[in-house]
């Protein structure tokens, strides 16, 4: 898809999934990193529980299909070497604030936290404060404890996914314009797009369901949409409006199985919550549908919940655990695992193909570099010769 | 002059709710003319779900489908009837992009799967994207985003260890999956400049979920550990790490001071109470992770939110206030990026939608807009995108098939 288009990434964790989607897709990305290793290299968790430049599974599993180089930035030595490497690159993508100098057909994608110009453009930032800032936390968790932060640093994938869609619209100018651009990326912004519509309450005079509450769609009843099965729990929307066939189809299939009593057949749930309200409905039918659902989850499996959702095209799911995912079918017959090669030898599965196409396939052409794997090579390339290599690394350049 | 990045590139955006439809719109931030194929009769649910302006609800006043919609024109059709499967086809014929976020097996039911399309026009960018993929054995579930999270693993891994999980903050794959479903649309334009060929994408939304996991997968894939809700800690490496308690009803501040010279920092702020040897050094602060955090709480209850959060910045401690959804409206650094633009809707009047994603110069990314109105491109579209008549276009209505 992008093969032919050089790209370089100063790394920084909010750059790895940029590069990591650009590479998937045919592009040649190039990494430096400075000589003691990127901030990436030090986020677990770490292969056999242990630490190590080479062990972060975080690096190992967004930095595959790319080559790594170390270079001191801080160095007039490395410095030149950047700017000649920049000098033949399409694309340069780099932590804010930008250091390195950008030529006039340069694809120049640079991640900041906050803004560029406002109040908090100097905020000292981790990816917790981004996303404390985006608006989510607030309204994720349960209602009589603390905001909830997500477990696997959120606001570093949001950035770099909108990274990697930036530089390519970007690159459709160039190749229809010739100038080159600069791509400005917002962590903080970027990782808005996980709140939604919760932004948009405060013009509607509204406020959202505050946390740990589903939205009150019929008066007097508190809908759950988590449920405990036999082997851990299922997700299970009952909708109403729009979505009420879903609903008629899951309370059809209770009933059949004798969880829901027969009374309820003929409700109408695309109109229940207005109906409730007016009183033309009790809440009897919801009643039984929730009872018949903990009734009927509590005799089934998270798989077996996944498939009758299939069969009886209703929305619910198992929450899957990360050993699920490993045995899903699905998952593995479609084809979404490549084999990524570890430091050890030893081959993982990767989810690599996020996409597929009519005529391409996203491969593992190459596992997440070593430190330092390609710097020899790609200094000989420029003509630097072995002997200035050499004293390249012993003054701490690479 | 420089114009947005896909000025002049045609979008056919079939999709309905948000994965597909917020696709369409990052394109139509990029310039591309956007049209959404939607019917008055089988309505878009996005329509139905709130925030309403001035919380009235109506089918034109759902800010959350304004902000998805940013900027396309509404081409309303009854998608059960030939001849509105003629027009898509027809559309098709001189689109790039045509995205639609059906079921699988929807689209060739309507005779409008890729292998017909590209039959007219082999330039086509055709994506589709549904929850679980064209192929495979499960491809046919229906679901939301809320159901990609649980598939992505998401929804287990969010929550308090003794208790059920919570899931993340709503349709989670739909946030995400956008931006999958987009950088390949975008790098199939690229090569079909080179090729002239388009082809079909295909993004499951709970695989593009699983891309933002990828952390939890290694460590199972590699290690064998099946990561687990965690509740109040992100990180068990970093400590001080979390939100603290602040003055006010359901107030919190957010705290990573985990770098030694961060918690520096704000061993500065807090004076004597974190003083001495028991929080002195990484160590010590992992292995009194409950006692540090009661200490930091304690100083956090005496401030609100944003006092805590300017109070520890201006100290260089990365803090922020945990924003409720109502904060970021005002929020002065969102406003200062003009994050949030004011446009004129045409039912409900001024309202604030987001900008683009991202910013390009310089060609510029288009500014916010407000959503169509439905059908509001219906006769234009028709008349210059499939030369038909005014007289054919009011036949057709009568008909009903323009709805």
């Amino acid at each position: 898809m992008l093969a032919g288009l050089s790209v370089i990434e100063v790394s920084c964790p909010h750059s790895m999934l940029a590069g990591q989607v650009l590479a998937d897709l045919g592009a040649d990305v190039l990494v430096i990193e400075p000589p003691g290793g990127a901030p990436g290299r030090r986020l677990g968790p770490f292969l056999d529980d242990r630490p190590g430049l080479e062990h972060s599974l975080t690096w190992a599993g967004m930095n595959r299909n790319k080559r790594g180089i170390t270079l001191d930035l801080d160095s007039g030595d490395g410095l030149d070497i950047a700017a000649a490497l920049i000098e033949r690159a399409d694309v340069l993508i780099e932590p804010a604030p930008a250091r390195c100098t950008a030529h006039d057909r340069l694809l120049h994608c640079v991640l900041r936290g906050f803004s560029a110009a406002g109040p908090k453009r100097g905020y000292a930032c981790t990816d917790p404060v981004l996303w404390a800032a985006t608006g989510v936390p607030a309204h994720t968790g349960d209602g009589d404890r603390p905001p909830l932060l997500a477990p696997v640093p959120q606001p570093m994938m949001e950035a770099g996914a909108d990274a990697a869609v930036g530089i390519l619209g970007a690159l459709a100018a160039r190749e229809r314009d010739g100038a080159g651009q600069r791509v400005e990326v917002s962590t903080r912004a970027a990782a808005m797009m996980s709140a939604l519509g919760l932004p948009y309450f405060a013009t509607a005079n509204d406020s959202p369901p505050r946390r740990g509450q589903g939205r009150q769609a019929v008066p007097g009843i508190q809908v759950p949409s988590v449920y405990a099965c036999k082997d851990g729990f299922v997700m299970l929307t009952i909708a109403f409006a729009a979505f009420a066939g879903m609903t008629e189809r899951m309370a059809a299939w209770l009933i059949r199985r004798g969880d829901m009593p027969h009374a309820h057949a003929q409700v109408d749930w695309a109109n229940y919550p207005a109906d409730v309200r007016v009183g033309r409905q009790t809440l009897a039918p919801l009643r039984g549908l929730i009872d018949g659902l903990h009734r009927a989850l509590a005799t089934l499996t998270k798989a077996q919940v996944g498939e009758a959702a299939q069969r009886e095209r209703f929305f619910a799911a198992p929450l899957m655990d990360m050993a699920d995912i490993g045995a899903f079918a699905q998952y593995r017959e479609r084809g979404l695992w490549a084999a990524l090669p570890l430091v050890d030898g030893r081959e993982v599965a990767a989810p690599a193909r996020f996409a597929q196409f009519s005529d391409y396939r996203i491969e593992q052409r190459r596992p997440a570099p070593r430190l330092s794997e390609h710097t020899a090579e790609v200094l000989a390339g420029l003509g630097y010769s072995g002997l200035e290599i050499q004293a390249l690394f012993h003054h701490r350049i690479i | 002059m420089h114009e947005a990045p896909l000025k002049g590139i045609k979008v056919l955006d079939m999709g309905w709710v948000m994965v597909g439809p917020m696709s369409g719109r990052y394109l139509a931030d990029l310039g591309a003319d956007v049209v959404k194929v939607e019917s008055r009769q089988r309505i878009d649910p996005l329509r139905t779900l709130g925030p309403f302006k001035d919380g009235v609800a109506g089918p034109e006043r759902t800010l959350s489908y304004h902000f998805i919609n940013a900027g396309k024109r509404s081409l309303a059709l009854d998608l059960s009837r030939q001849a509105a499967r003629e027009i898509v086809r027809t559309l098709a014929g001189d689109s790039d992009v045509l995205i639609e976020s059906f079921t699988p097996g929807v689209m060739a039911r309507m005779g409008l799967d890729y292998p017909r399309l590209r039959e007219t026009n082999p330039r086509l960018v055709m994506a589709s994207t549904c929850i679980m993929g064209q192929t495979g054995p499960a491809a046919n579930t229906s679901g939301v985003g809320t159901l990609g999270a649980a598939y992505a693993g998401m929804s287990n891994l969010m929550g308090w260890p003794d208790r059920p999980p919570t899931g993340p903050y709503g349709a989670w794959t739909d946030s995400v999956a956008p931006r999958f479903v987009v950088a390949a649309i975008l790098a199939a334009l690229h090569r079909r400049r080179h090729t002239g060929l388009g082809c079909h994408i295909d993004v499951a939304q709970a695989e593009a979920g699983l891309q933002f996991v990828l952390p939890a997968w290694f460590d199972y894939a590699a290690n064998g550990h099946v990561a687990a809700r965690r509740g109040g800690v992100p990180d068990p490496l970093r400590a001080p790490c979390g939100v603290y308690p602040c003055a006010g009803e359901d107030r919190w501040v957010a705290i990573d001071a985990a770098d030694p010279a961060h918690w520096r920092a704000l061993a500065r702020c807090l004076g004597a109470p974190v003083d001495g040897p028991a929080f002195a050094t990484v160590t010590a602060r992992l292995r009194r992770r409950a006692a540090l955090d009661e200490a930091i709480s304690a100083w956090t209850r005496l401030r609100t939110d944003i006092e805590a959060e300017a109070t520890l910045q201006a100290a260089g401690v990365p803090a922020h206030a945990v924003s409720h959804a109502n904060d970021l409206d005002a929020d002065a650094d969102l406003a200062a990026d003009g994050y949030f633009q004011q446009v004129e809707a045409p039912v409900i009047g001024p309202c604030r939608i987001r900008g683009a994603q991202f910013r390009i110069a310089p060609a510029a990314t288009e500014p916010a807009r407000p959503g169509p109105c439905i059908g509001d491109g219906t006769d234009t579209v028709l008349r210059e995108r499939c030369g038909l008549s005014e007289a054919r276009i009011a036949e057709l209505r009568a008909d009903g098939v323009l709805q």
